[in-house]
């Protein structure tokens, strides 16, 4: 009877072990993506926060953190400066015409999501990953993005936070602003 | 039989705890932990906030996920804002708010917080403030630069920053031949600064000295000549190997030491985590000692080394009472401080 019960007692710790360790390293290999979307006192900054939350419930190896900005122009001249830029946007169709030539070839389109103030929303992408990501694992996490983008669920999560939230492929935008589609969107 | 009966008991109290166990770990379970911060993504907050949220969560019972979200503005003051009105009070929310949230609520006041009523969770290092001034000075030490003829022209981002506040009670209070210049967009830009001779000296965290000026350091670019917080830091060494003075020793009476408390308390609050007001006092108490847990854990040790983070701890009561008696400050010495800096 006693050597049962440190037989199971044995299974049950190097179980818990196992489980464990494969929490740390789903964890360790997230790669952290920021989002600017809007004011904090604003609808974007809810549909970031929904992002946000949903990368983390339904996406895998990827984590989007939140960023309060000042709108399109602000969200714009971030994602393509050199240094401490972010790696995604939500900026209104409007707001992604009035970028420059040199901002708009540092980026791609990824989706249309919504409607605010009676204009379409976009996320845009950097197109140059973070340091020290490779360009093949960059890609892989902007397709995650796009993936969960995609999903139902998601869509539930976001719209809790932003009831604005409709996800399209937002081509014609993209090509009326003059900005080109992410292959991971095709 | 006696060890079967042994684990028969065992098994039994195990059951008798097991809910109250499971309770604490099951309110975590497959939650998501929002860590609000007071800053943009990339500098000093949000190192600290991502290093110390990866290992906090390992922590606390039922070992939730996190994900970050910054919110700039007004110096920190919109994040505190949103923290202390808006944010859920449930335990999933924390914050890494601004270190000069106390000494803006009583030097400033008609602020939107009361940090009385914020719930520390602890503090992760001290933002003791180095003062620097430029190799071609010829300054090397304090002395040097009370009995310096040609100002030490300080760089600070504003008047509210300790940038400012640090050179303007050493003009102010210690009498030296101080001048500041006020706008600078922050550390990166003054450091730039000095190197291209515009300012003479900088007073900064000395966590950001090192992480990112270390160089300067190095290079014998940068002398320390004092420092500021509550308490000394041994390894800061002036131009000729001494120990740099706290600022807060050479105070002359009372008064002036309890004025350079209440300037110097925002080192003292440092790189700090809270959680809004009114979340449940029995998730705090987990908070608090999953903190205190992360702040001793070799794997959260080993890669703030590697990021070249200072980690100075404190636990959630001392931050609490630090905090509620610097806002605590007599009126009369609030007066004293604010003429001091010309607010």
């Amino acid at each position: 009877m006693l050597k049962k019960l440190v037989k199971f007692a044995s299974a049950l710790a190097v179980f818990a072990l196992v489980a464990t360790a494969g929490t740390n390293a789903s964890i360790a290999a997230d790669l952290e993506l920021v989002v600017g979307s809007g004011s904090t006192s604003g609808e974007l900054f809810g549909a970031g926060s929904g992002l946000s939350v949903a990368s983390v419930m339904h996406g895998k190896g990827i984590k989007i953190y939140n960023y309060g900005t000042k709108g399109d122009k602000d969200n714009i001249k971030r994602l393509t400066k050199k240094k401490r830029a972010i790696n995604l946007a939500l900026v209104s169709a409007k707001g992604l015409a009035k970028a420059n030539d040199k901002q708009k070839k540092a980026m791609s389109g990824l989706l249309a999501v919504g409607k605010s103030k009676g204009d379409t929303v976009l996320l845009i992408v950097r197109n140059k990953g973070p340091k020290g990501v490779s360009k093949a694992d960059y890609a892989s996490a902007v397709a995650e993005v796009v993936r969960v983008l995609k999903n139902p669920k998601s869509a539930a999560v976001i719209k809790g936070q932003w009831s604005g939230w409709s996800v399209s492929s937002g081509e014609a935008a993209f090509k009326a602003a003059g900005v080109k589609v992410h292959k991971a969107a095709m | 039989m006696r060890p079967i009966k042994g684990l028969v008991a065992l098994a039994a109290v195990s059951a008798v705890l097991a809910p109250t166990v499971a309770g604490a770990a099951d309110y975590y379970k497959d939650k998501i932990v929002t860590a609000i911060l007071g800053a943009g993504p990339g500098g000093g907050y949000d190192l600290y906030a991502r290093t110390v949220m990866k290992h906090l969560v390992k922590h606390i019972p039922g070992k939730p996920q996190f994900i970050m979200q910054f919110m700039p503005g007004a110096g920190g003051q919109k994040a505190a804002a949103y923290v202390y009105n808006v944010a859920s009070k449930d335990g999933t929310k924390l914050a890494k708010l601004s270190n000069m949230l106390p000494a803006f609520q009583v030097l400033r006041g008609n602020v939107k917080y009361d940090v009385r009523e914020l719930n520390y969770i602890g503090r992760a290092a001290s933002m003791q403030y180095v003062t620097m001034v430029w190799h071609t000075t010829g300054v090397k030490s304090l002395e040097d630069a009370q009995k310096a003829k040609k100002p030490i022209i300080f760089g600070s981002s504003g008047k509210s920053q300790s940038n400012y506040i640090v050179p303007a009670v050493m003009a102010n209070m210690l009498g030296l031949n101080v001048k500041v210049i006020a706008g600078y967009p922050g550390t990166a830009a003054i450091n730039k600064a000095l190197e291209q001779g515009e300012v003479t000296g900088r007073a900064g965290a000395w966590s950001s000295w090192i992480s990112r000026a270390g160089r300067l350091i190095k290079e014998g670019k940068v002398v320390a000549i004092a420092q500021s917080g509550l308490e000394k830091a041994t390894d800061i060494k002036n131009g000729y190997g001494q120990q740099t003075p706290l600022l807060l020793d050479l105070a002359k009476n009372d008064d002036e030491r309890a004025i350079l408390k209440l300037l110097a308390a925002d080192a003292a609050i440092g790189r700090n985590f809270s959680a809004p007001p009114g979340t449940p006092k029995n998730r705090i108490k987990e908070l608090c000692r999953a903190f205190d847990a992360t702040m001793k854990d070799p794997a959260f040790l080993a890669e703030a080394k590697k990021r070249k983070l200072i980690i100075e701890p404190k636990t959630c009561e001392w931050l609490q009472e630090t905090a509620t008696a610097i806002v605590n400050t007599p009126a009369p010495l609030v007066k004293q401080a604010k003429a001091l800096l010309g607010w």
